[in-house]
């Protein structure tokens, strides 16, 4: 009859809701440390290695098919597309020899006005590993790490504009936000006039949006978006977007500002990562080669 | 044989972050499935006396490195989700396959509020209702998963593990 008593047919397991409310207060733990510190680097540097399987994987066709379409390109197309590359080589290369008088003007002149000089930084290639994320947010995997250099904060181009910095790294892969990333924003200035503002993203790949311009600020449609350098995180001087639409809100405070990206955002296979911003980050891009 | 029971849970949960993780067409990329909760959900209600809310906090936090998300926030979810089904797994167990998907997609609902609402504290805007699309992708793919993995185990995994 004891025995009877005792008996009951769905009896939870003992002890579960313990070591479920220490999970929870451990990833609570986990999360706060995570968001306010960089304690966690090497933590999440590990796990991202111990998945890097996993990604390479899901990568590995898209890989191949880019290489057979490679291998079995016929002459006839290789011996165009290196034509085509030659001529545009030429005209980029036309370009830069221009830009280098004007580069020497400048400094000249930030001499003359007692300004300090630009740094001139130095771009690597990365590619990107096509892999989805996260639907609501825009991010994408590199499949350079920090052996390769890469640090937090860093920012990444490709040839037409800024793309987003990185926002984790392991030591073979590396995370970047795009700056149309609900949770990014680019200090960026108006090519025309200087005036200073926020680029923030809005979740939409075409899309950013400048929420803190007032309703008389000078902005026109097609105006050019660069990077002011304010912050200290993104290079000076690279496009960034081009307004798309300039909404004055008579009874609100800012008027509704939105531009498109510059960067083929999505549409990418390599990306560059920019170095020399920062004098440590450099000196230990140097280190790690 | 122990070995081969875990080796091949492993292999179903890699499977998971695979499909976790494949690129989809836009159109489909908001109904992807939560795969891995799916997995977990599987083994904890097939296996209770081995897996429960620990594996689950594990693969929380590997789905946090895999997705770039804060560390703990799908620890923090997953282990919510598995708590309910580790709790309750005799009393799920005795439903029809697909009054199951009703029990699963409440326990995702909890899965992706907590998510939500650690996005929000954040200060991640949420993104409307797309969010609980996965929800209902995953309570309809849910006896697929059911019966896929039932035979994984019965030929993989011996009754006595």
């Amino acid at each position: 009859m004891k025995a009877g008593r005792d008996f009951q047919l769905f009896r939870p397991r003992k002890g579960l809701g313990t070591k479920a409310f220490l999970l929870l207060v451990a990833s609570i733990a986990l999360m706060a440390v995570d968001h306010h510190y960089n304690y966690l680097t090497g933590i999440r540097g590990a796990l991202a290695t111990i998945v890097y399987p996993v990604e390479w994987v899901v990568n590995a066709p898209t890989a191949l098919s880019r290489t057979m379409a490679e291998e079995f390109a016929s002459h006839q197309t290789l011996l165009h597309e290196n034509r085509k590359l030659h001529a545009s080589l030429i005209q980029a290369r036309a370009k830069l020899l221009r830009l280098r008088s004007l580069q020497r003007e400048n400094t000249r002149l930030r001499k003359l006005l007692h300004a300090s000089g630009e740094i001139p930084g130095h771009v690597e290639v990365a590619g990107i590993l096509s892999v989805d994320l996260d639907p609501f947010a825009h991010r994408i995997t590199l499949n350079t790490g920090s052996t390769r250099g890469a640090h937090l904060g860093q920012p990444i181009l490709d040839a037409y504009g800024i793309v987003g910095q990185i926002i984790h790294v392991s030591p073979i892969t590396s995370q970047v936000m795009l700056i149309t990333d609900p949770a990014s924003a680019i200090p960026v200035e108006i090519n025309r006039n200087g005036l200073t503002t926020l680029a923030v993203g809005t979740g939409d790949i075409d899309a950013l949006s400048l929420p803190y311009l007032p309703n008389n600020a000078n902005i026109k449609v097609g105006d050019l978006l660069v990077t002011s350098g304010l912050g200290g995180r993104y290079p000076r001087g690279y496009p960034v977007a081009r307004v798309t639409a300039v909404a004055p809100q008579p009874g609100a405070r800012f008027a509704q500002v939105t531009a498109t990206p510059l960067a083929h955002l999505g549409r990418d296979h390599e990306v560059l990562l920019y170095f020399g911003h920062s004098k440590q980050a450099s000196r230990r891009h140097l280190r790690g080669q | 044989m122990r070995v081969k029971a875990l080796l091949t849970v492993a292999v179903t949960l890699i499977c998971a972050l695979t499909l976790t993780i494949i690129p989809l067409p836009a159109w489909a990329e908001a109904w992807r499935p939560l795969w891995v909760a799916l997995a977990v959900f599987y083994w904890i209600l097939a296996l209770p006396e081995h897996f429960g809310v620990g594996l689950a906090w594990c693969i929380g936090l590997l789905l946090d490195a895999l997705t770039g998300s804060v560390l703990g926030a799908h620890a923090l979810a997953m282990t919510l989700a598995a708590f309910v089904a580790a709790r309750s797994h005799l009393v799920i167990r005795m439903y029809p396959v697909w009054q199951q998907s009703l029990l699963v997609a409440l326990a995702l609902a909890l899965y992706e509020f907590a998510l939500f609402w650690i996005n929000g504290i954040l200060g991640v805007q949420g993104i409307g209702a797309a969010r609980w699309f996965p929800i209902l992708s995953s309570a309809v793919l849910w006896p697929w998963v059911f019966v896929v993995l039932r035979a994984v185990r019965r030929r993989y995994v011996s009754m006595r593990v």
